[in-house]
């Protein structure tokens, strides 16, 4: 959806996407240490927006509604943040549950945010021909359809897996910049269209 | 120097303890026996002396295979990367082939196959995750592979499963077995070309051929029959057969269909003219590239497994995924229509957007940056707003949370307190102590029961008059006693949910006290018991001396 918006909102940069097509960011994981030890169940039991199961799982659970994002909030201090779309929006988020628990009375920092993994997808809207991929570059993928009906593409640099369907549709994962995601799609584009379906 | 299988080359050779012969390197089992060297002369029956060979340490062969096996299972379970720790998994697996060997199933058998099999069914038994299953299918494809450089992406191919699937349906019908083969291979055929087989199971595209296949040559099957053999869900093979009844090639009869592909696969194809000049992808980077970047076997093999990439139908994941853009397409004009009511909310819209792309494309993470951030310590508060001003609770609301909380996690705190009370008891000997004491307690306590039970039994048995009233009015003081027994039994029961509160120590001590009171309670029944057991007797001597 924000694909087709920035495309219809402006043209796209093609000195940046030779191909025209701008991966859409689908979620970004991020951490952040907020450097004290923290009272998981107090937190629970105050907070409007968290549940906590010790005997499930040993870290508070909470949500926001703006930007929505679930994160992960450890007794040691350590929180994960995850659904973000944007790198911007994900810092936004965490710095948001790190001042809810500052609310609750813990002397709450925001220490070493760093982004762990960016996941995008695109459409490049023709089919895709998978066995040919896996015949011409055999050593980065892995195409099983009795286990998974994708072609698995373990792209080396940048350090990328990229999931090829044959319906023209791409999921890129792994990446911890957004450069990253653009420069593994760029690089695969021309062998895409290389084995993409000719109308007779 | 002798072959080693696993070197792949001479080695030197060496024989342990006079056991099998061994690879010096890898140490593999190379012979499993050892004939002695030194002449042995022996004179039979007719007088003459020959020369016998003697064997050092026989044993029977079918021991010798059941050993063989197990190395080879071995080696197969390292090869794979299956665990080092998963020994079990050879052992399960030298059990089947052990019960195979009983049934002579190895005779006219690979034994590498038998024992692949027998590890995959150890692995299947054990219930090793599917995923590390299929990751071994992988490492197996990939070592066959590098080892043996084959073509291990014609794994993919449905047209592999034709021969094992019409076996196992057509059992009784030879004849019409090649046919429903050649019909299936051709249907299969058809399928690649309009994109029916990329992306799906082959197993379930070459049962759905199958199906139709049998079906044209009069031998009926239902699909649950195909489903069986193939091991595919019947909702699989009826979308596979709508997918094909929508293309060119299901309406075409047999004889048609059979027609139009010998046709099709004679044309000859020519090279993409975009394709890069010069470069070959595929492993043989010294061949002539011929066309998609690759050299003319590998394009054939590519061309025979895909069914190429010119013509034929849209694939149907392809096709769904264009109807859901139409109709989005749709769906945005008719809002355009309706655009001069909402243009303010569209205008808005727009604005979130861009703000949203702005914001997500004008950052931008490198280190610098990174380490700015690492360094920030304080948050600003004016990243406040409504969300965070609400989340915290009031205290009504806390304290109702508090208590669902506790509900729901009661087996969680009961768990936490007994750990807690089994640290404190090993610490502190005094509450062993009183642990021990209250143990005692309780026995005693059960000895007496018991006493008081036999003394109601001797009360009941004494049939006559007299004794008929002092058993009377013995039975109501009993009453009385099981009266007060109800009322001591109940009262712990009514103390017990308070022991779940951190004052479980003063509750303890309490109940401890309790039970010494109990005990005083009871000496005094004790002693009445006594006086009125030394009266039936002397009543019981009256009447006897009565009768004489």
């Amino acid at each position: 959806m924000a694909d087709q918006g920035t495309e219809g909102s402006q043209p796209v940069d093609l000195t940046k996407h030779p191909s025209g097509i701008v991966p859409t960011l689908q979620n970004i994981v991020s951490t952040v240490n907020l450097d004290c030890k923290l009272d998981l169940k107090a937190i629970a039991l105050q907070a409007r927006n968290a549940e906590y199961n010790p005997k499930r799982f040993a870290a508070v659970i909470m949500r926001i509604r703006e930007p929505k994002t679930t994160a992960l909030i450890f007794a040691s201090g350590k929180m994960v943040c995850t659904g973000a779309k944007s790198e911007h929006l994900s810092k936004l988020a965490a710095r948001k549950y790190a001042r809810i628990v500052q609310k609750l009375g813990f002397p709450a920092k925001f220490k070493d945010f760093k982004i762990q993994n960016i996941v995008g997808s695109c459409d490049v809207k023709f089919p895709i021909r998978l066995e040919g991929l896996a015949y011409s570059h055999s050593a980065f993928s892995s195409y099983e359809p009795e286990l998974f009906p994708g072609l698995i593409y373990r792209m080396k640099l940048p350090k990328i897996v990229l999931l090829i369907f044959v319906s023209g549709k791409i999921v890129i994962t792994g990446a911890k910049m957004r450069e990253e995601t653009y420069t593994a799609f760029e690089n695969i584009y021309p062998v895409l269209r290389e084995f993409r379906k000719v109308q007779q | 120097m002798v072959w080693c299988k696993h070197c792949a080359k001479n080695v030197p050779k060496i024989r342990p303890f006079d056991g099998g012969l061994a690879c010096d390197l890898c140490g593999r089992i190379l012979e499993n026996f050892n004939f002695s060297t030194d002449v042995t002369f022996v004179k039979n029956a007719a007088g003459q002396v020959c020369n016998i060979v003697t064997s050092v340490g026989n044993s029977s062969s079918r021991d010798r295979r059941r050993r063989k096996a197990i190395d080879e299972l071995r080696n197969l379970k390292d090869a794979l990367g299956i665990g080092d720790e998963r020994d079990d998994v050879v052992d399960m697996a030298a059990v089947f082939y052990e019960a195979a060997m009983d049934q002579n199933f190895t005779k006219g058998r690979r034994a590498e196959l038998v024992q692949s099999s027998c590890l995959y069914l150890a692995c299947s038994y054990l219930r090793v995750s599917v995923y590390e299953l299929g990751s071994v299918y992988l490492q197996l494809c990939e070592m066959l592979y590098l080892v043996q450089n084959k073509n291990y992406e014609e794994l993919v191919d449905p047209s592999i499963f034709i021969p094992r699937f019409t076996n196992s349906l057509l059992k009784g019908a030879h004849a019409k077995a090649k046919d429903v083969a050649n019909t299936a291979k051709n249907i299969i055929s058809s399928m690649k070309r309009d994109w029916i087989q990329t992306g799906r199971k082959p197993s379930g595209i070459c049962g759905a051929a199958i199906y139709m296949a049998a079906l044209s040559h009069g031998i009926m099957y239902s699909r649950a029959d195909i489903a069986k053999v193939v091991h595919m869900c019947e909702a699989t093979i009826t979308k596979r057969l709508n997918e094909f009844a929508n293309t060119e090639a299901g309406s075409l009869t047999v004889d048609e269909l059979d027609e139009s592909e010998e046709i099709l696969r004679k044309e000859t194809f020519t090279p993409r003219p975009n394709s890069d000049k010069g470069v070959v992808n595929c492993k043989h980077k010294d061949l002539k590239r011929f066309g998609y970047g690759l050299c003319k076997s590998c394009h054939d093999d590519f061309i025979i497994i895909s069914g190429g990439v010119v013509g034929g139908s849209d694939p149907p994941a392809y096709q769904r995924a264009e109807k859901e853009r139409m109709e989005k397409a749709a769906r945005e004009e008719n809002e355009g229509g309706i655009g001069n009511l909402n243009h303010d909310e569209q205008v808005n819209v727009s604005k979130r957007a861009k703000k949203c792309s702005e914001k997500g494309e004008g950052e931008t993470y490198g280190g610098e940056r990174h380490a700015e951030y690492s360094d920030e310590s304080d948050i600003c508060s004016d990243d406040d707003d409504s969300e965070v001003e609400h989340v915290l609770l009031g205290e009504d609301e806390t304290r109702l949370k508090t208590t669902a909380w506790n509900l729901q996690n009661k087996d969680y705190l009961e768990e936490q307190a007994e750990k807690e009370a089994a640290l404190k008891a090993a610490n502190c000997p005094e509450d062993a102590r009183n642990l021990v004491e209250a143990s005692k307690a309780a026995v005693a306590n059960s000895r007496k029961e018991k006493r008081r039970k036999r003394a109601e039994e001797a009360k009941n048995a004494p049939p006559s008059a007299t004794a008929t009233e002092a058993s009377y009015t013995e039975t109501q003081r009993v009453n009385q006693h099981h009266v007060l027994d109800e009322l001591l039994d109940t009262s712990p029961t009514q103390k017990k949910p308070r022991t779940e509160t951190v004052t479980e120590k003063k509750k303890e001590e309490h109940e401890i006290v309790e039970d010494e009171e109990d005990e005083e309670d009871y000496a005094a029944p004790h002693a009445d018991e006594n006086f009125y057991e030394d009266e039936v007797e002397e009543e019981e001597n009256g009447y006897d001396f009565g009768l004489y």
